[in-house]
């Protein structure tokens, strides 16, 4: 298990054994669970990329944004819109969601960044009411708090044929496809210089300034891709619903972003899916037996961010290195090179 | 005439609102001022007294018994919630930020549990209206503004004339110089946080018979704090009360002529754009 395995001249750390057995795992699911597990599934894997999308712009870049819900909005509606009323079929429609999100995000990103590094999140507090506010009101187009139906859209794929979203099993693979894809993108993103960059930023951003790097730039770019990846979320999470409405804006669903990352764990991407998996499986579990399970997440939250704020793969981090003493030097070595824990 | 008499309205509903905002936000931007803790739920703070303030009314029938108890209990749970939970992590501006997340979430669902979903009102404790130029006005919500700004004047006079006044303002300009000249920064932060968190509490009394008392309460009026104290300049008192005041101006005047939710977004979007216009707020960054 912990030596490291080796293909190709390429090793297989045990890290990445974790994402091929998460993965494993993930592709498992609907084999064991009935109707109501693909859906809960498949919602776990929608919020998962949305957790990751802001672990993004938190947990890699330091940015801290309140208004994550604005871009899971924007990308649920935009999908709905090329579906209801172009007639785009489902992957069209998750690219123009993944683009206009993208470009809405640099907008914003403009005003949010200029901003000092608390205004930033106040900032982005008020972008994410500005949009409730304004999608609650504007019932003509967002249909309000009522919200409105999506028609599913069909799935073209070349070879394999056509499929309809309303079929649960493709819909939650479908899902899952995307989710991987996605990560891997991000993952690529997070490992190459610009990753780095943003580190750097979330280290030190002094330093990173004196050294010639253009934060602002590096900043928008973060808040671009990680508003892109949030957008193909939410457009994911309205295929899962057939429902979109004007609360996907609302702060409590940037809160939920939040509360995902922090208790998988922030700065490894992977954390905000385990992080959402848990936290929907418990809500679902804990919003049976009681209606105050934002109380019990409130208190998860608060516990977490005193005792373990790397969340729940910083403790596995830790437990493991303690655990294989030995080779830690090697594998801290290692994963610092990749994922930069704690602060400053 | 109607236009007219509209306006007036406008007018003296925004310094009542105005005054009553910055009641609110000065807590807030006296935590980060000092403390550098974004204190999300300083909103839940305000519910927290409105909701204290109910119970009291309802078990003693006495509203100013409410605006002395409800205080008080904010100003503990304030208190314990600063040297408990956020002393150790205080280091972390996003760590704090996320853990007083955690307590709006626990605050709004423990008053849910206690208080119940529905919104209740408590009854004002003035009742008469004053009529002037023939329009007619709650003499209530001249008291709240009236009471408000006095408030602000005692919070004044507190940082500027009294010992602790000028250990924190010291604390906050220099804390390695302050607590090396001997100012008890502990204490000094103690108390900010208990400060703060009576003001929410005594401004959620005062308006729960204006605004009505639900679990929810807390939200809108953090959106609101959060955005004169950006305006106004983190950390800065005065710049605080000059952009409550415009804020509720241009909410209340926008509401005469468009409708109240479109003014409301109207006011925000030119906030934001003041925002962009000058990052640093009306006055410049931590002018106490």
């Amino acid at each position: 298990m912990s030596t490291a395995v080796s293909t190709a001249g390429r090793t297989l750390k045990p890290r990445h054994a974790i994402w091929v057995l998460l993965l494993i795992a993930a592709a498992i699911v609907p084999f064991v669970a009935g109707e109501f597990g693909l859906f809960l599934g498949a919602s776990i894997l929608a919020l998962g990329l949305y957790g990751a999308s802001f672990d993004l712009l938190y947990g890699y870049t330091g940015l801290l944004s309140f208004g994550h819900s604005v871009f899971f909005g924007v990308g649920a509606y935009a999908a709905t819109f090329a579906i209801n009323d172009y007639a785009i079929g489902a992957i069209t429609s998750l690219l123009i969601a993944f683009i206009i999100t993208g470009i809405v995000a640099i907008g914003l990103g403009l005003i949010a960044v200029r901003v000092s590094s608390h205004g930033f999140v106040i900032v982005t507090i008020l972008l994410a009411l500005i949009a409730h506010l304004a999608a609650s009101s504007l019932t003509g187009l967002t249909g309000g708090t009522d919200g409105l139906t999506v028609l599913v859209p069909m799935v073209n794929l070349p070879v394999l044929g056509e499929f309809t979203l309303f079929d649960p099993m493709f819909r939650y693979y479908f899902t899952l496809v995307v989710l991987v894809v996605s990560l891997f993108l991000m993952y690529r993103v997070t490992t190459s210089p610009v990753g780095l960059a943003y580190r750097m930023i979330r280290e030190n951003e002094k330093r990173a300034r004196l050294l010639g790097y253009n934060v602002t730039l590096y900043k928008l770019s973060a808040f671009m891709l990680s508003g892109a990846f949030a957008g193909l979320a939410g457009a994911l999470s309205m295929y899962i619903s057939g429902f979109v409405s004007a609360s996907e804006f609302s702060l409590t669903v940037s809160g939920d972003a939040i509360i995902f990352t922090l208790i998988g764990g922030r700065g490894t991407l992977i954390g905000a899916v385990v992080g959402a998996a848990l936290i929907e499986l418990v809500a679902n579990q804990v919003s049976e037996l009681t209606d105050a399970y934002p109380l019990f997440i409130g208190v998860l939250l608060v516990t977490t961010v005193i005792l373990e704020p790397e969340g729940l793969l910083g403790l596995l981090k830790r437990v493991k290195e303690r655990v294989l003493s030995d080779d830690s030097a090697e594998q801290t070595e290692s994963a610092s090179s990749r994922e930069v824990p704690g602060n400053e | 005439m109607a236009l007219a008499s509209d306006l007036t309205i406008a007018l003296i509903n925004g310094l009542s609102w105005g005054i009553t905002i910055a009641l609110i936000a000065l807590g807030l931007n006296l935590i980060f001022g000092l403390l550098e803790i974004v204190n999300m739920a300083h909103g839940s703070l305000y519910m927290l007294g409105a909701v204290t303030g109910w119970f009291v009314v309802d078990a003693t029938g006495s509203f100013f018994l409410a605006l002395l108890i409800a205080p008080i209990a904010v100003a503990v749970i304030g208190v314990v919630l600063e040297r408990v939970v956020l002393r150790p992590i205080e280091d972390d501006i996003s760590i704090t930020l996320i853990a007083t997340f955690g307590f709006l979430l626990i605050f709004q669902q423990l008053a849910l549990l206690t208080f119940g979903p529905g919104t209740r009102t408590i009854e004002a404790p003035i009742t008469a209206t004053l009529q002037f130029a023939g329009l007619s006005y709650s003499a209530y919500r001249i008291v709240v503004a009236v009471v408000s700004v006095l408030l602000i004047a005692l919070l004044y006079a507190f940082l500027f004339r009294t010992r602790m006044g000028m250990w924190m303002r010291g604390v906050r300009q220099d804390l390695e110089t302050a607590s090396a000249l001997g100012v008890p920064t502990s204490q000094v932060y103690m108390l900010t946080f208990g400060l703060g968190a009576a003001f929410a509490a005594l401004a959620g009394v005062l308006l729960a018979p204006i605004v009505s008392v639900n679990h929810l309460m807390g939200l809108d009026i953090l959106a609101v704090a959060f955005i004169v104290v950006i305006v106004g300049g983190l950390g800065s008192l005065q710049g605080v009360l000059v952009a409550s005041l415009l804020y509720a101006f241009l909410e209340n005047f926008g509401a005469v002529f468009i409708a109240p939710v479109e003014a409301r977004i109207l006011t925000l979007v030119i906030m934001i754009v003041f925002v962009l216009l000058r990052p640093d707020g009306v006055f410049e960054e931590g002018a106490i």
